[in-house]
């Protein structure tokens, strides 16, 4: 383990690792400070740029951006009251009303604080965590893979907000997407239709780069919202009052990691749900709750802090089941078999390296994205405007020739432009997108655990298998569990209706 | 067309998908068809549930809030009605407005990808990034003619350094390639 330790750490000393970093996390602040750009989109426009590099190089570029728009999402929130993403909306409630009193530098310099105090948390939660879990993971063969892949999804769709049938339609056509090419097994083109093209399978990369990137920028360009803008006030606050503030209330930033590595480790929970159940617990477990919402900087705090933890939560699960609690995550995934790792026993047995390699560049990329944030946070607090409509033809332009670049075919740019058609519909029919990728993640494991686990327990090896029957009943409890929700529900208001109420 | 309408024939369209990928599975062999047979029965069974519950039952919703199940909602909830209004017009100002824009709208979103794809087919990616990136700035008013020719130029050089030079990737030249090469051997 210490070997490990040591060894993930000496895997990021090299120039090229050390490099990408650096570059993965400017990337990110600046994609997270443009409104309508996400931590999602900031990973999939690097996918085509992570052929050929060494793990650890690509995995901090990767993970380097997404940390990146953890802190740049928040500059629109509390600069500009716009979140830059749906978990910057807590930042809203306080962060905006700091800025009207000329206190942006300090929400700024707070909150890149606060992310990198939460991240280096979450960062040895997780390296705290993979010794209890590796005995756990060994325990564990292709019938409980199977079936803790088919509980991932139905639990991402159960909980994800939105429909139960429409995520868990989403996920089917995810698996649908990977199953077209050769089976690995058989050898049988399935899906192909004739077409030569199709026997190399649907290119990850390329259908991650339609279905959130073309898409969003479709969205984007829909909505031709003007550069979003503000008055600027004059502000006598310091980026260093931020970040004394951050360790005055070190107690509220350990809680709200606490709460973010939680709501990590759990699947479909994020988005704005996370960032304000942090704010809430902020308020419940503070002294002078009436100051907050109006400019307490403690509500810049406790968010930021559970963002920041939520990295190393998040990863525990991906890593060590290969089940990815949202799209960031699966997007690392793909990276992930794209390197031909493959993430579960074997991530931590032999990949040990890589996987102490992750926590360390949690912990540098906070510690980078911190840094670089207080520096730029005066110049960012004198910004009168943004207008992100300027990036519409150049992301589209990235994406296109990325898609083209990832196997040197026009087809692929083909395939981009589909799913780009494919993403905005999802949009608009709130079919989830996460679902769908993690349909398409999950299928060779789904496939592959399938296939072993006839073979080696028979056609009853659910029933054999007590950790599978388990995970199974558990399968069955979560796709029920919103009809029994809805029908104690309306029991509930017929007593209540019954009794007058 | 209303909103129901255009979820009912989205439905029935996934519908169709799925009843076309359970046809095509029948004709794999047993150990090829054993992961894709069951999975399009499922797809099939889950858009016919949809297609009730869009129609009938409307009103139930069938999503599970998890901080609930942990016991976190009303804590959650009390913070939302305090900040009831900055939610709303964060909701409005993003995400609730792809319902509302037209046909006509998206079709011109759609011609815009699909031109960029053109232009790449036929110029090339770095002419085609240059034209696109210029011309979108200019007509839509972003920024002035100069600087749209800055940005897409300087947008084109990026991409040929990173793709074409520094990851070593043959840049496509597009159809119009070889009549050019050929215009300039024989000027």
């Amino acid at each position: 383990m210490l070997d490990a330790i040591v060894s993930g750490f000496l895997a990021l000393m090299t120039l090229q690792a050390l490099m990408f970093l650096f570059i993965g996390v400017a990337y990110g602040i600046f994609i997270g400070v443009m409104p309508g750009l996400g931590g999602v989109v900031a990973m999939t426009l690097l996918l085509p740029f992570t052929f050929g590099y060494e793990v650890e190089a690509t995995l901090a570029l990767l993970l380097g951006a997404h940390i990146g728009t953890l802190w740049g999402d928040s500059v629109t929130s509390i600069l500009f009251n716009v979140p830059g993403a749906a978990k910057g909306l807590a930042l809203v409630f306080d962060g905006y009303p700091m800025t009207l009193q000329g206190k942006g530098k300090r929400a700024l310099g707070a909150s890149a604080m606060s992310v990198l105090l939460g991240g280096v948390i979450g960062a040895i939660f997780l390296a705290i965590c993979i010794p209890f879990v590796r005995p756990l993971i060994l325990l564990l063969g292709p019938p409980e893979y199977l079936m803790m892949a088919l509980w991932g999804m139905t639990l991402i769709a159960t909980f994800s907000g939105g429909s139960l049938f429409k995520g868990l339609i989403a996920a089917v056509i995810g698996v649908f997407i990977a199953l077209i090419g050769m089976d690995p097994v058989t050898a049988t083109p399935r899906y192909t239709f004739g077409s030569i093209f199709l026997l190399d399978g649907v290119s990850f990369p390329v259908a991650m780069i339609g279905v959130f990137a073309i898409a969003e920028m479709m969205k984007l360009h829909l909505a031709k919202d003007t550069a979003i803008s503000r008055k600027l006030i004059v502000d006598n606050s310091t980026v260093f009052e931020g970040i004394r503030d951050t360790f005055q209330n070190w107690g509220l930033v350990v809680r709200s990691s606490i709460l973010g590595l939680w709501i990590g480790v759990l699947p479909g929970v994020g988005g704005s749900a996370g960032g304000i159940a942090a704010y809430a617990q902020a308020i419940q477990t503070s002294k002078n709750q009436e100051n907050f919402g109006k400019g307490d900087v403690r509500g810049v705090i406790a968010p930021e802090a559970t963002l920041g933890a939520n990295e190393g939560g998040g990863l525990l699960p991906t890593l060590a089941f290969g089940i990815p609690g949202g799209d960031s995550m699966a997007l690392l995934l793909i990276a992930f078999m794209n390197m031909g790792i493959a993430p579960g026993p074997a991530m931590l047995t032999e990949h040990l390296d890589i996987v102490f390699a992750l926590v360390w560049i949690i912990v540098l990329g906070c510690i980078l994205t911190a840094v670089m944030g207080m520096a730029i946070s005066p110049l960012l607090a004198r910004m009168p405007s943004l207008n992100e409509n300027l990036l519409i033809p150049i992301v589209l332009c990235v994406c296109f020739v990325g898609a083209y670049a990832t196997r040197g075919r026009f087809e692929d740019i083909i395939v981009a432009t589909a799913f780009g058609a494919i993403g905005y519909l999802m949009e608009k029919y709130e079919y989830s997108r996460a679902n769908l990728i993690i349909g398409m993640v999950l299928a060779t494991v789904i496939e592959r655990s399938l296939h072993v686990s006839l073979t080696l327990h028979g056609p009853g090896f659910i029933f054999t298998q007590p950790i599978a029957f388990v995970m199974f009943s558990l399968i069955v409890i979560t796709a029920v569990l919103p009809f029994l929700r809805k029908s104690r529900n309306g029991r509930a208001q017929e007593i209540l209706k019954q009794g007058g109420i | 067309m209303s909103r129901r309408v255009q979820e009912n024939l989205i439905s029935l369209g996934l519908l169709g998908i799925f009843i076309c990928l359970l046809i095509a599975s029948t004709q794999y062999g047993p150990r090829a068809r054993m992961v894709p047979l069951p999975i399009a029965c499922i797809g099939i069974v889950l858009v016919i549930a949809q297609l009730y519950w869009q129609n009938f039952r409307q009103a139930d919703e069938l999503n599970v809030d998890l901080m609930e199940v942990v016991g976190a909602d009303r804590k959650i909830a009390e913070v939302e009605e305090k900040f009831a209004p900055v939610i709303v017009e964060v909701a409005l100002q993003k995400g609730q407005r792809l319902a509302s824009y037209t046909f006509r709208q998206e079709l011109a979103a759609y011609a815009m990808v699909l031109a960029l794809v053109a232009c790449l087919l036929v110029l090339g990616p770095v002419p085609a990034v240059a034209i696109f990136t210029t011309g979108y700035l200019s007509f839509s008013k972003q920024t002035t003619w100069l600087k749209s020719a800055l940005i897409g130029f300087s947008c084109a050089a990026f991409l040929y350094v990173t793709f074409g030079y520094s990851l070593g990737q043959t840049l496509n030249h597009g159809l119009l390639a070889p009549f050019i090469g050929r215009y300039i051997v024989n000027f």
